[in-house]
Formats: structure tokens, C-alpha cells, sequence
């Protein structure tokens, strides 16, 4: 099974003030790397507090999907990168981590 | 909501599944959700409004008597809503309408559909035609509980466009609901799906697994393709694609057309302009379409169609199939473009949900399964009702009136189609992509192109192309009160808000005097005003009155008439030897004059008058009653113990309450 998960360190470039406020916003830990099925449950917990259904506003709402679309991206270029590293092509790493569950 | 806090009524809230050709109704109660029969005892209700010398018919009974007043019903106003009167689709539906449909002359170019009232032209918009058929889903929901229920959810299509759902919230607005939410219809039956399927695995199972699922929902009219990543509580819309205008009708349409020029070629006559010709024909071609999705072959058969000849004609499943293929195929391209737009692949989809009456038809089971490589489809729920029941599930989860369980549940649903707004060069600028998740909101500013302009001008687009030509046009927004100054200095922020329901809003703000207030947003998206929805309203109000009175007209009939039934009934029953020849003469002579007087004025009476009648035969009776010493109570309830053959229906006999034979109305109501 390919992995998606990433840890700081590892080559990766420091986290932006921005992405760090991507991370607050779903409650994620920046420094625990991402994976798509944390990044997943995360947002799901994320959106059941913020949503205006749920007692939230649409601002904040919009916070939190923008949030997690910015992290997707991110994921899926870890993703890009690691494969990179071990000298797979982008169309079979693709292939393989099903970038569907990133977006 | 905390139990038993209040002893006053529990308020509902329902879901109402508007449909193009049929219409369902459901309400979360007792912790479930039911779907309510209507006042038939049907659990789908026919869209159709008709309008007869007399009164105003809803559903069923509009339905039932369309071969004989074709161009006084009016269905489909679901392929009217939102759109404008030049719109190609509307011109060729046009020519397969009955009811005459045409323009209100305006600039925004509405359709209007005119009917013949009490000898007088009335011209409906499409919203006032589905505000009728939302009142009569009102009222089969409060019959139901029992007390009054304001607040539904509606279901639109998932490719609804803005202008066909904020149409269709006003066609609420008009019916008097306070529209809590315009759901998606492949979302709403994605709850239905989920709940059922949650209920069947073990509890245990719970926490966060994931699954995707395809909802294929092809209706009456409308085609829609969805794809959801599903939790215990979350449902996530991923993308979506469809076709407004495909569906079950489209079929009807085609084996119509073939039906035609069959007729045409035996008997070298054209039934075309025989508009009851047409519509007896097409109701036969529509029960003949259902009954291929179980059997091989079916027999057309309408006796006199036209000019005295019959209709005769064999029809294979094989022969509908190819009158319909280019159909089946076209459904296929949604599929693959959501699936596309998911970027999920074809095997990461576990269930493919199949919604909506025409998923019956085995060729469009045979073509979606293969798709996905031979792949066993989900028929696990019920494919009219499906919707209604995850429109119930969302009023309950909006409104607070559902259990735990499903008040915990979220769905998530996006915009079917980007928008944007024309820049230089008539090239599109998206400010929202399709398949965002809504509610969602995107600014932009924009400044002046000359010296001391004082207004802005915008025009807004849905849609996919690169050039504005090609995609839809929404509207234009014009921002007025711009601060006079040189051009490039004022700046401008405007916001694109997509509410929960996937309708536009656009706000303003000067951002350099901050103040909202400055700028004026002239809305053009050709929708009808406030002032109109509230005019309707109050048509519609008055309507009410008048179908009111018409009912209780109607009943009053149907009561003397069952007591003449009763009471010729009981005198051939009634020992003469006990009656006395004059009191005898004497009921009979008034019953003979009650029928006579019935003949003449059974359309035209009052309640009150048909009242009087009654009692003026009761008086009659009475004496009769009297003489033979019984109390009425005991003869009556004597009486009751019906014939087999004049049983009513509650008894399970074949009577309604008029005395009508249902036997006699199944078959074409002519």
C-alpha cells in the first residue's frame, strides 16, 4: 500500500502561516503530517460544528471547505513529490493513491 | 428539541418531491418517515391541474379526465419553470402540449399558460401552476396529521439552474409554505439510500467509514447523475451532471411519433390535430412503456382513435428500445462526466442507486451496468418515493422535528454549474466553479473603465464554455451611486453568495467608503418580482375560498344523492304491508321530484340548496320511519349492512361514496 502521509523533516518545506491556519481550522495537527483519511474525518468534524444547518454561519462554513480544498492540494503534491523521490511516474503514482480520496 | 418540553402540537415539516409528471409527499413522524397516500389513496399524485366548467381539479381527478378536456389541463409546468418563452426546449415542447402556452410580452419574455375558465381566458404563470400542485401535496401532508403544516422542504432536480430553482421556491412562496430548503433529487434519494442501508448493517459498525455511491435518477422529465462519499452522518456531494430535460416523457414522445405514422400509413388519415385523439393515444403508448419493462411485447389498442378507425399495433420491447436508443445513450455522458468530475475511478464506486420511474426500463439497467463493467445495481429502494422520503429526512434535520439520529446528519451539496460574469472580449470569468460545495462565496472588485462613470454594469452567466454566446445568461446586476471620480480610482467589491438552496445572491460594498448602502444592485435575473409572488399568493388565497366552496358544494351532492340511493333502497326492502300507501306516494313523489330537480340544477346549486333538498326527503322518510315504529338509528344501521356488490370501498367493495363504481374509472375515463 502506497503512503501518503508525510512527516516535517523530510525534505518538505516548513509550513506557511497559512497553512498553519488551514490546520487550526480543521483541528489538525501540523506537525502529524498529512493523510488523506485524517484529512477526510477531520473536515467531516470540522463541517458538523460550522455549518449553518449545524449552528454555524456560511462564513465560517466557507472557512473550513476552503481550508480543507488548499490541504487536499497539498496532499496530493506530497504525494506528487514522494513519488518523485522514488522515481515513480506521476500518471502511475496517480494510479495508485487514487488521488480521487485527495481531490 | 427536548421531549415533552412543550404539550402544545408538535408542528411538522414535510418533504414534497415535485415532480414533472408525478408528485410525492412525506413527513417525518413517530420517528420514521411516511409516505402519505393522497386523498385516492395514491402515494404518487399526478402534477396536473385541470380546469372544467365548474371548478378547479388537482392531481388524480385532474388526471382522470383528460381525454375529455385536453386543452383545460395542464401538466409538465416543471419543463416551464425558470425558463423563457423563446427558449428552443420550450418551442419544441410546445408543439406536443394540448394547452396553449404563450408569452406575457415582456421584456423577460415569461411563458404563460392560458386555459378557459368559466368562459374566460386565464393565464397561469408555471410557478402558479406548481404552487397548485405544492397546495394539494399540502393538503394530502394535513390531512394526514391532522393540523396545519406551513414548512416543507421541495426537491429540484440536481441541474436545476438558478433561474428553475428560485422559480420553483417561488412556486412554494405562492402555495403559502415557508420553503425551509431546495434539495437536490439524486441527494435527497442518497438519504433515503443511506438511512436504508444503515438500518440493515449491524449498529456495531459504526465510526467513520467511507463509501461512494452513484445515484442514477432518471424521472418523468428530468435526468440527473450524483455522486456521494456517504458517513454514519455526513453526506458529501462530490459532483454532479445531468440532462433537465430527459426523461420518461421523452420515450412517451417518440413511441407517440411512431404511433402516428403507423395510424397515418394503414389508414392514409392524420389524427395530429385531434388533440383528444392524441391524448388518448399517448396514454395508451405510456401504459404500454411500463408494461415493456416486464413484458417482451404489448398490444396498442384505441378503439375510434380517429375518424372511426381503430388504433391496432404490436409493439416488441426490441422496437421501443431502438425509438429510444439515442435517449438511453445520451444518459450515458452524465454519468461519465461526473464520474470525471469525481475523479473518482469507476471501481471506488460500491453502490449504484438506481431512482425514479424510468430506471425500470431494462435497457437503461443493461447500459448502466455495463458501464461499470457489468456491476450489480442497487434496487434496494423505492424508486418513486425515494426522493420524497430524503426530502422528509432534510425538513426533519432543518426544522429540529426528526430523532437524534438523523438530527446529528449533514448533507453537503453543490452547485451543478460555475458561474461567472462577462468579461472584455465576451469571454466568461468563473467566480464559482461547478461542484462547490454551497453554501459557498467568491469577491471580486471592479472599478470604473472611464472618467466620472458613475455606474457598473454586470452581466451574469452560468455555465461551462469559455465564451459568455454559449453559456446561459442569469441576468445583469447594476451597480449605481458610484462616487464621481477619475476612471480605475473607485473600487468596487462584489460578492457571489450560493446559498443552501444553489441560488445566487450578489452583493455590493464601496470599499472605499465602506458602506453597503452606497450601492444600488438592479437584479434582472427575470424572475418574477415580490410584488408578483405576492399578488399570486392572493389569487391563489382566493382560489382556495372558491375550491372550497366547491367542495363542500360537491359534498352536499354526493350526500343527497347517497341518501336517494338509501332511501329507493330501503323502500324496496321495507315490508309495504307496514307502510301506509299515502306516506309511500308521498316519499316516492318527492324523491321523483328531488331527481328531477338534481338533473337541472346539480351543477349549479348551493350547499345550502342541496341541504334543504336533503331535508325535505329526510322529513318524508321520517314519517315513514316513525310509522313503523323503529327508531331511524337501528333501520339505518340495518341498511348499512350493504349487498357484496354495493359495497364501498373502505368495506372492500368497488363504491365510492357517491355510489360511483371505481371499475367504471380505471379504464379510460371516456
Amino acid at each position: 500500500m502506497a503512503t501518503s502521509s508525510h512527516s516535517p523533516g523530510a525534505g518538505e518545506p516548513a509550513r506557511t502561516r497559512k497553512e498553519l491556519g488551514w490546520f487550526r481550522r480543521l483541528g489538525l495537527d501540523p506537525g502529524e503530517g498529512l493523510d488523506s483519511t485524517r484529512l477526510r474525518a477531520a473536515y467531516r468534524r470540522a463541517v458538523l460544528q460550522s455549518h449553518p444547518d449545524k449552528g454555524g454561519t456560511a462564513e465560517a462554513f466557507h472557512e473550513v471547505t476552503q481550508a480543507f480544498e488548499m490541504l487536499s492540494d497539498l496532499a496530493a503534491q506530497c504525494v506528487e513529490r514522494q513519488c518523485k523521490r522514488k522515481r515513480v511516474s506521476s500518471k502511475q503514482c496517480r494510479a495508485k493513491e487514487s488521488l480521487a480520496q485527495l481531490r | 428539541m427536548p421531549d415533552g418540553a412543550d404539550d402544545g402540537k408538535k408542528s411538522y415539516s414535510m418533504g414534497i418531491d415535485l415532480g414533472t409528471t408525478y408528485s410525492c409527499v412525506g413527513i417525518f413522524k413517530d420517528g420514521e418517515v411516511q409516505i402519505i397516500a393522497n386523498d385516492q389513496g395514491n402515494r404518487t399524485t399526478p402534477s396536473y391541474v385541470a380546469w372544467t366548467d365548474k371548478e378547479r381539479l388537482l392531481g388524480d381527478a385532474a388526471k382522470n379526465q383528460v381525454a375529455s378536456n385536453p386543452t383545460n389541463t395542464v401538466f409538465d409546468a416543471k419543463r416551464l419553470i425558470g425558463r423563457t418563452f423563446q427558449d428552443p426546449i420550450v418551442q419544441a415542447d410546445l408543439k406536443l402540449w394540448p394547452f396553449r402556452v404563450v408569452s406575457d410580452g415582456s421584456p423577460d419574455d415569461k411563458p404563460l399558460i392560458e386555459v378557459m375558465y368559466q368562459d374566460v381566458a386565464k393565464k397561469f404563470h408555471p410557478e402558479e401552476i406548481s404552487s397548485m400542485i405544492l397546495t394539494k401535496m399540502k393538503l394530502t401532508a394535513e390531512a394526514f396529521v391532522g393540523q396545519r403544516v406551513r414548512n416543507a422542504v421541495i426537491t429540484v432536480p440536481a441541474y436545476f439552474n438558478d433561474s428553475q430553482r428560485q422559480a420553483t421556491k417561488d412556486a412554494g412562496e405562492i402555495a403559502g409554505l415557508n420553503v425551509l430548503r431546495i434539495v437536490n433529487e439524486p441527494t435527497a434519494a442518497a438519504i433515503a439510500y443511506g438511512l436504508d442501508t444503515k438500518s440493515k448493517e449491524k449498529k456495531t459498525k459504526s465510526g467513520e467509514k467511507e463509501t461512494n455511491i452513484l445515484v442514477f435518477d432518471m424521472g418523468g422529465g428530468t435526468f440527473d447523475v450524483s455522486i456521494l462519499t456517504i458517513t454514519d452522518t455526513v453526506f458529501e456531494v462530490k459532483a454532479t451532471a445531468g440532462d433537465p430535460h430527459l426523461g420518461g416523457e421523452d420515450f412517451d414522445n417518440r413511441m407517440l411519433s411512431y404511433c402516428i405514422s403507423e395510424f397515418r400509413r394503414k389508414h392514409k388519415s392524420d389524427p395530429t390535430r385531434n388533440q383528444r385523439a392524441i391524448r388518448r393515444l399517448r396514454t395508451q403508448c405510456e401504459r404500454a412503456k411500463r408494461q415493456l419493462s416486464t413484458q417482451t411485447s404489448v398490444t396498442i389498442e384505441v378503439d375510434s382513435l380517429h375518424e372511426g378507425q381503430d388504433f391496432n399495433l404490436r409493439l416488441s420491447r426490441a422496437k421501443f428500445e431502438e425509438l429510444c436508443m439515442d435517449y438511453f445513450k445520451k444518459a450515458m455522458e452524465p454519468v461519465s462526466q461526473c464520474l470525471g468530475d469525481s475523479g473518482l475511478p469507476k471501481s471506488q464506486i460500491s453502490d449504484v442507486v438506481l431512482v425514479g420511474g424510468s430506471t425500470r426500463i431494462p435497457k437503461v439497467q443493461e447500459l448502466i451496468s455495463s458501464f461499470f463493467n457489468g456491476k450489480q445495481l442497487c434496487k434496494e429502494i423505492n424508486p418513486d418515493e425515494a426522493v420524497a422520503y430524503g426530502a422528509a429526512v432534510q425538513a426533519a434535520i432543518v426544522s429540529g422535528t426528526g430523532t437524534e439520529e438523523v438530527e446529528n446528519m449533514l448533507l453537503l451539496d453543490v452547485a451543478p454549474l460555475s458561474l461567472g460574469i462577462e468579461m472584455a472580449g465576451g469571454m466568461m470569468q468563473k467566480l464559482i466553479e461547478r461542484n462547490s460545495t454551497i453554501p459557498t462565496n467568491k469577491s471580486q472588485d471592479f472599478t470604473t473603465a472611464e472618467d466620472y462613470q458613475d455606474y457598473v454594469e454586470i452581466k451574469v452567466y452560468e455555465g461551462e464554455r469559455a465564451m459568455v454566446k454559449d453559456n446561459n445568461y442569469l441576468g445583469k446586476f447594476v451597480l449605481t451611486g458610484i462616487p464621481k471620480t477619475l476612471r480605475g480610482v473607485p473600487k468596487i467589491k462584489v460578492t457571489f453568495n450560493v446559498d443552501s438552496n444553489g441560488i445566487l445572491e450578489v452583493t455590493a460594498e464601496d470599499m472605499k467608503t465602506h458602506r453597503k448602502g452606497e450601492i444600488q444592485i438592479t437584479n434582472e435575473k427575470g424572475r418574477l418580482s415580490q410584488r408578483d409572488i405576492e399578488r399570486m399568493l392572493q389569487d391563489a388565497e382566493a382560489h382556495k375560498e372558491e375550491d372550497d366552496l366547491a367542495r363542500g358544494e360537491m359534498m352536499a351532492r354526493e350526500s343527497i344523492t347517497v341518501y336517494m340511493r338509501r332511501t329507493r333502497k330501503a323502500l324496496e326492502d321495507i315490508d309495504s304491508e307496514k307502510i301506509l300507501k299515502r306516506d309511500r306516494e308521498r316519499l316516492e313523489k318527492k324523491m321523483e321530484e328531488v331527481d328531477l330537480w338534481l338533473d337541472e340544477h346539480s351543477n349549479k346549486a348551493t350547499k345550502e340548496e342541496f341541504e334543504a333538498k336533503q331535508r325535505e326527503l329526510e322529513s318524508a322518510m321520517n314519517t315513514i320511519m316513525l310509522k313503523i315504529n323503529r327508531s331511524e338509528s337501528d333501520f339505518w344501521e340495518q341498511q348499512a349492512i350493504l349487498p357484496e356488490n354495493e359495497k364501498t370501498i373502505e368495506q372492500g367493495g368497488y363504491f365510492l361514496d357517491s355510489g360511483l363504481d371505481i371499475r367504471d374509472l380505471i379504464e379510460d375515463p371516456d
